[in-house]
């Protein structure tokens, strides 16, 4: 007898994996039926009324495109959050209601299918983002604002995604450890409700709200003259420095959340 | 048989965080409201109308909703596991007594939505030292109409919650609803549209008059609307096979 037969041996080690890009599609084939796309139109449907409506009132003032940058980060707190967490959990939650944990992970590495969640959470929020940024430069114009310049709407469009993947990968975490979907619900709602606080609470303590770096990220600042009550845009240098906290939390959230996921017991 | 339904209802809720959620994010509000009127006193009239205003202005319009689309969603998802969908549908109790179970389940958490804003509100006011008398009438008023009104948001989310087989996306319609009913009292029909009534009774911001014909609506609908959608659940689970699938 040889020592060999005691070494562990992991079956999946020497099996064919298949391609992310496979995994992916196999994913968004899981969340057939689950109404994910629209309930995610029916959100930005929800975010982009919000936010015509808002808009409309300042286009009487100015035709000042900074007046879109400066709104849609602040509605984007409200609803992108929650957003970020219904699609993190509907992802997440067809293993937990089918009960296919075990059988999953005795076909595939747990690495992989937390990679293959994570990227389609992200794709579906790259999507939803890029049509908010667009229709919203849309709306805009159609009030009678100056276009958008199409390196502020990358800049938005970045900050804007950066926030919903941190708060789409904590939630990911939570949805994989806890099968009752109510928790990671609750803190989506509460981050939504933070993220509306957020633009009344101190630059110090909004940093540490996450759903508060829609609005730390943007590159407008409004300035409120209370004696003539009148109020002025400006623009401001891109705040990279609360990009690089957002990423690096993110990544570490990610690398924490999957070690423990590879570990866990099922 | 009601009575029952309710206790095992209950019992299915039994060491889970709901109730917790459901007093502690009106706590949250509250704190952000104290802390948002002693910052503006220079702005607000001091009083317990503005501080009223403060605390619940953004927990009637976005995240009461969301929060009771959130519990609704849980009541049904324990049937929607596993085989309990076909053993909800042998249960040898009328349909519409399981239905209104849940309906009274959801109520409750409701009522203890509530019951901490309620608390958090006058603990608050007292400890900030509110100038003026309470004005007991008047948030009696606003919390029962407010409570009532929640009773529809309820109804018609625990139908969407039974119909739809997955929690998060009829908590995604529940924000969407609080944004609508928003909408729709800026444009004049706070009064009429379900998601409304609840923010209406609360008048938060007061943009609607409490007037007399307007408590018999928010009332009359508030009971209509509930009615409504406990009855379609319960017609569309007396005609819908069983539908056991994941």
């Amino acid at each position: 007898m040889t020592g060999e037969k005691n070494v562990p041996h992991n079956v999946l080690s020497d099996a064919p994996r298949p391609g992310m890009a496979r995994q992916v599609l196999l994913e968004l084939r899981k969340g057939r039926r689950k109404h994910l796309w629209l309930i995610c139109a029916a959100m930005l449907g929800a975010l982009l009324m919000w936010f015509g409506v808002q808009s409309s009132r300042q286009a009487e003032l100015t035709a000042d495109y900074r007046v879109l940058l400066y709104s849609l980060p602040t509605v984007n707190a409200i609803f992108l959050p929650l957003l970020s967490t219904v699609v993190a959990s509907t992802v997440c939650d067809v293993e937990n209601r089918a009960n296919t944990w075990k059988l999953l992970l005795t076909m595939e590495r747990a690495e992989d299918l937390f990679c293959a969640k994570w990227l389609t959470c992200a794709l579906v929020l790259a999507t939803v983002v890029t049509a908010e940024v667009g229709l919203a430069c849309v709306i805009g114009v159609g009030l009678g604002f100056q276009p958008v310049p199409a390196g502020e709407c990358f800049v938005l469009w970045v900050s804007t995604l950066s926030v919903c993947l941190f708060v789409a990968t904590v939630i990911e975490c939570l949805c994989l450890f806890i099968a009752n979907q109510f928790v990671p619900l609750v803190l989506g709602v509460v981050l939504s409700f933070l993220g509306l606080f957020s633009m009344y609470l101190p630059p110090a303590v909004s940093a540490l709200v996450p759903s508060s770096y829609f609005g730390l990220m943007s590159t407008v600042r409004m300035s409120y003259d209370a004696a003539t009550g009148a109020m002025a845009w400006s623009s401001i240098a891109w705040p990279v420095g609360h990009l690089a906290t957002i990423v690096f939390l993110t990544v570490t959230a990610f690398a924490l959340s999957l070690r423990a996921f590879a570990r866990k017991e099922l | 048989m009601l009575a029952s339904c309710v206790r095992a209802e209950l019992v299915k809720l039994r060491r889970d965080p709901i109730w917790i959620v459901f007093v502690a994010l009106p706590g949250i509000s509250s704190i952000i409201g104290c802390a948002n009127y002693q910052a503006n006193l220079g702005v607000i009239t001091p009083g317990w109308t503005s501080l009223w205003t403060q605390q619940t202005l953004f927990v009637c319009y976005f995240f009461l909703p969301a929060l009771l689309g959130a519990g609704c969603s849980f009541l049904w998802r324990q049937e929607h596991q596993g085989s309990n969908w076909n053993e909800l549908m042998v249960q040898p109790v009328p349909i519409r007594d399981l239905v209104i179970a849940k309906f009274c389940v959801g109520a409750l958490m409701s009522f203890a939505a509530f019951a901490s804003i309620l608390v958090f509100y006058v603990g608050s006011g007292v400890v900030l030292g509110v100038p003026g008398a309470f004005p007991v009438a008047q948030v009696t008023g606003y919390v029962t109409l407010g409570a009532l009104g929640s009773l529809a948001v309820v109804a018609i989310q625990l139908g969407i919650s039974m119909v739809v087989r997955n929690f998060a996306v009829p908590v995604g319609i529940a924000l969407a609803g609080g944004v609508s009913g928003l909408i729709a009292t800026v444009v004049g029909l706070g009064n009429v549209w379900p998601y409304s009534l609840l923010q209406t009774g609360m008048n938060s911001n007061e943009l609607v008059d409490l007037s007399a014909a307007g408590i018999a609506q928010i009332v009359v609908l508030s009971v209509a609307y509930s009615l409504l959608a406990i009855a379609w659940s319960c017609r569309w689970l007396a005609r819908r096979d069983i539908v056991a699938t994941m």
